[in-house]
């Protein structure tokens, strides 16, 4: 970990002046932080706001699980039960997924990563994350006032002609929400393509950069079309007009083709940054540069537009036609394969490296072979005659899950946990931090494994109830999910220490290469003293 | 500052000129050929305001690349859900119950007579428990 | 945007005024892209309607006031024009000119939107207004001619969007007018009046395709 011989993107001495303030004693005020401009510090408003509804989603998970601890368990009624796991699904995609790399690690660290002093429109951010509390609080509205039951997913003619749910209120919520997400990426794709340090070509820029970019241009050409479905479904429940409506001349078949045309890519939004997280801290801890650093760029490039062409795996058996379900799982199996090389790669990253596991590559290889699973289950979902038998199924649930949870989630917690002495200027504790990448790793697995066997078996997704025979299963689910829950209850406890009683962090713990590590830790307010000239790629570790 | 006016009133001209062709042509009866002509209008009047108006002409690649991009993406969603509205027929309802469900601002169609909704059980919602393929993964 | 007009300094995150207009320009076009995405739906409603329904879209669309679209189009196309002037002006650094051509695109909005208004005003009195009450009069009840009902939600749906677009511009218009009187380097420079021109001329362009969408179909029939 601390090999002499590696080099920064940068050369020159950017320590700044003694003195100097870092942003994060630029104010102590609340109005300090709540009108800020810096997006460290929005970064910072962020991470503190999804915490929150990720726990809060997280409770409605654990009230699932508890309730699919039995067969026929009564811990919630059925209707309740719709309404939990479509708070769970809303809560976790659009308040806590979608946001959580870009909007917190993102935030925090591309500008400084391209050396630049802030985003290109500092107060369009601020503005993101205003709109960002504005949605949760809408959605949270909706939840208190008595929840919605139509899923996350919202289809069509039961969200607009039958659910007697809050369905209207929780659609409004996630359409600000949605805007927060498209000036965020409004604002990535400006600052990376107007505002590199002098040196800083594309192909020096690192992984992290990339992926955030690509996933900043699938916010921005995507949600909208999210944005103006919800809209529709909206006039549609409130008018009965028959946009939708097969009665009426409608087609309830259109709103699936328009929300999953967002909600495809809206995967990748929620799995990009992850990649790119992984691709940080995979080259730091083996010593390496990344294997096959263009092909990596490409993959990503790759993933974000083939990303755009695949919606229609989510609708084998909505009625769609076979010619229409042909077409896409032909191009769901394309999609495959940039992800595939970005796994190779990683894997050819290690070999011959120079190893070490602290916390953040435990999560970052538990990133690796979880999504690795997660998207070997997705080509058997790709393909059409499995899908008839899977479809609907807890094999879906398990497949996603490894891939947001299993993948996002922990790439999320690599990266929080390696970027932590940067933006705090404390360290955390180490073995604190590898236990709890273990029993998360092992929570996870004992909670999502058995779904894949549930749900080949056929236990259907979104029931409330099960035949007896699939309850150890389910049980070993639900064990998974208590032990889950401690697992992400430990960083909270952890890092929360830290912050007060942790050692000082030194500008670079992990003798990392980015230009984020060429200053203090935590940084400025403008984050340079002088501006960085760049003068070599990035992973610049020597084997 | 004439000579960069001088283009901006032209294009205007043109623009309006176009206009008149769109509205007139729209008159002619030439059955398919009026679709296309009132499109291929609208593109054209688009691209002036585009490459004049917006500038395009004279950006950088970098502004053509966004601008084409959102098109690029449109017209993406609309061929590949041509791929299925080509391929099958309209969607046969599985059940006709026009004005079955009363809007929840306004009142029904006029000419339907209201159909009174099934009350809902204690403690269920009003749909019969979700069938398999109406909802997706 | 930054008011640094007269010393070009730029803003404290850019490192050159160039630089700054550089995202400045860039940062509306990706805006607009995402806008484009954002009517993406309802075209592809339109579009899958149209083919489904040919006979009630041609049967709609004649209840729709060609003389008012086209004037409509005419007024936006002329409100375009203005916008281009007063970029131009801004630039040249001639403040009053470009606050007065400012004004006079807003006018010209204005009077779309009052145009629009009253269109809106006879449909609603002609029974066009979907929901409770469709009784299109030239065919009766909707049920004849299937469709017609579902055009009429995308035509107030399309319009309506745009309409609340192009209010958005009037308003930054007229204010970016009267911040214009001050002298500089207070108030806006040319590049904040070339990004408001961007999203006007695109607002301009979105109207340009609604009006054979939307008002053209069906027409020569007689």
């Amino acid at each position: 970990m601390n090999s002499p011989q590696m080099r920064p993107q940068c050369d020159l001495d950017l320590q700044p002046v003694q003195g100097d303030a870092s942003y994060l004693s630029e104010g102590y005020t609340l109005r300090s932080w709540l009108t800020t401009h810096d997006h460290k510090r929005i970064a910072v408003l962020y991470a503190v706001s999804i915490t929150l509804f990720f726990f809060l989603g997280g409770v409605a998970a654990a009230v699932i699980r508890l309730q699919l601890a039995t067969p026929n368990g009564t811990l919630v009624t059925p209707d309740s039960y719709n309404k939990l796991f479509t708070a769970h699904g809303i809560i976790m995609v659009w308040l806590f997924l979608i946001p959580s790399i870009p909007s917190v690690l993102g935030n925090f660290l591309v500008p400084m990563m391209i050396g630049a002093r802030d985003l290109a429109f500092p107060r369009l951010n601020l503005a993101s994350w205003y709109l960002y509390i504005t949605g949760g609080i809408i959605v949270l509205w909706a939840l208190l006032a008595g929840g919605v039951d139509t899923g996350w997913t919202f289809y069509t003619p039961f969200s607009t002609m039958f659910s007697n749910s809050h369905v209207v209120l929780a659609l409004a919520g996630v359409l600000v929400t949605g805007f927060s997400s498209i000036l965020t990426g409004l604002n990535f794709i400006v600052t990376v393509h107007t505002m590199r340090a002098p040196g800083m070509g594309w192909f020096r820029l690192p992984l992290f950069v990339w992926a955030n970019y690509a996933t900043s241009l699938i916010l921005v050409l995507a949600t909208p079309v999210l944005a103006m479905t919800l809209v529709l479904v909206a006039i549609e429940r409130l008018f009965q007009v028959g946009i939708f409506d097969p009665a009426l001349g409608g087609d309830p078949l259109l709103f699936q083709h328009l929300f999953w045309f967002y909600s495809h890519p809206a995967v990748y939004i929620m799995v990009l940054p992850a990649m790119g997280v992984a691709s940080e801290i995979i080259p730091c801890f083996s010593r390496r540069p990344v294997f096959g650093y263009r092909f990596m760029a490409y993959a990503i490039l790759a993933i974000a537009v083939i990303g755009f062409l695949v919606w229609g795996h989510h609708m084998f058996v909505s009625g769609q036609s076979v010619y229409a379900g042909t077409v896409f799982s032909l191009l769901s199996f394309m999609v495959a394969v940039p992800s595939a090389i970005k796994v190779f790669n990683w894997t050819a990253t290690l070999y011959r490296g120079w190893i070490t596991f602290p916390a953040p590559m435990l999560y970052a290889l538990g990133f690796v072979g979880l999504f690795t699973i997660g998207g070997l289950t997705g080509l058997f979902l790709a393909t059409l005659a499995l899908d008839v038998h899977l479809s609907d199924t807890y094999f879906v649930v398990a497949h996603f899950h490894y891939i947001m949870v299993g993948g996002s989630v922990m790439a999320y917690l690599g990266g929080i946990h390696f970027w932590w002495p940067k933006v705090t200027g404390r360290l955390y504790s180490e073995a604190w931090g590898r236990v709890a990448a273990l029993v998360i790793f092992a929570g996870f697995n004992l909670t999502f494994f058995p779904q894949y066997l549930l749900g080949y078996a056929g236990m259907p997704r979104r029931y409330h109830s099960y035949p007896p025979e699939f309850q150890l299963l389910h049980l070993l689910s639900s064990a998974g999910a208590v032990t889950l829950a401690v697992g992400y209850l430990m960083p909270l406890g952890y890092l929360a220490w830290s912050l007060r009683y942790g050692r000082v962090a030194p500008p670079n713990p992990w003798q990392a290469t980015g230009l984020e590590w060429q200053t203090t830790s935590p940084p400025p307010t403008h984050n340079f003293s002088q501006p960085p000239v760049v003068v070599r790629g990035p992973y610049a570790y020597s084997p | 500052m004439e000579r960069t006016v001088r283009p901006l009133i032209l294009t205007w001209l043109a623009l309006l000129l176009l206009l008149a062709a769109s509205a007139g042509t729209a008159r002619l009866p030439l059955g398919w050929l009026n679709n296309v002509i009132s499109l291929a209008i609208a593109i054209v009047k688009t691209l002036l305001v585009a490459l004049v108006f917006m500038r395009l002409r004279r950006s950088p690649w970098l502004l053509r690349l966004a601008a084409m991009a959102g098109i690029f993406m449109l017209a993406l969603l609309f061929a590949l859900s041509a791929t299925d509205y080509a391929t099958r027929g309209p969607a046969q309802a599985p059940w006709q119950r026009p004005g079955a469900v009363a809007p929840r601002l306004g009142s029904s169609s006029v000419d339907t007579p209201p159909v009174e909704p099934v009350p809902p059980r204690p403690g269920d919602s009003t749909a019969d428990a979700p069938s398999a393929g109406l909802h997706g993964g | 945007m930054n008011t640094n007009d007269a010393t070009q300094t730029p803003a404290v995150q850019f490192t050159s005024r160039a630089q700054q207009e550089e995202a400045a320009a860039f940062g509306m076009w990706v805006f607009i892209a995402s806008e484009l995405l954002f009517f993406g739906p309802l075209l592809a409603g339109y579009l899958y309607l149209r083919l489904h329904f040919p006979q009630g879209w041609t049967a709609a669309s004649r209840h729709t006031d060609f003389l008012l679209g086209t004037v409509n189009t005419a007024v936006l196309l002329t409100s375009s024009l203005l916008m281009a002037l007063a970029g131009h002006a801004a630039e040249a650094g001639q403040r009053r000119r470009a606050a007065s051509l400012l004004a006079a695109a807003a006018a010209l909005g204005l009077a779309f939107l009052a145009i629009k208004g009253y269109e809106y005003h006879a449909e609603f009195a002609e029974r066009l207004f979907p929901g409770a009450g469709f009784f299109p009069s030239l065919a009766g009840k909707p049920q004849n001619v299937p469709g017609m009902e579902l055009f009429f939600i995308l035509y107030f749906a399309l319009t309506g969007l745009h309409a609340l677009h192009l209010s958005v511009g009037v308003i930054v218009s007229l204010g970016m007018a009267a911040g214009l009187r001050r002298p500089a380097p207070a108030g806006p420079n040319g590049t904040a009046v070339e990004v408001l021109g961007l999203y006007w001329h695109f607002v301009d362009a979105v109207w340009i395709f609604l009006y054979p969408l939307l008002y053209l179909v069906g027409r020569a029939g007689g």
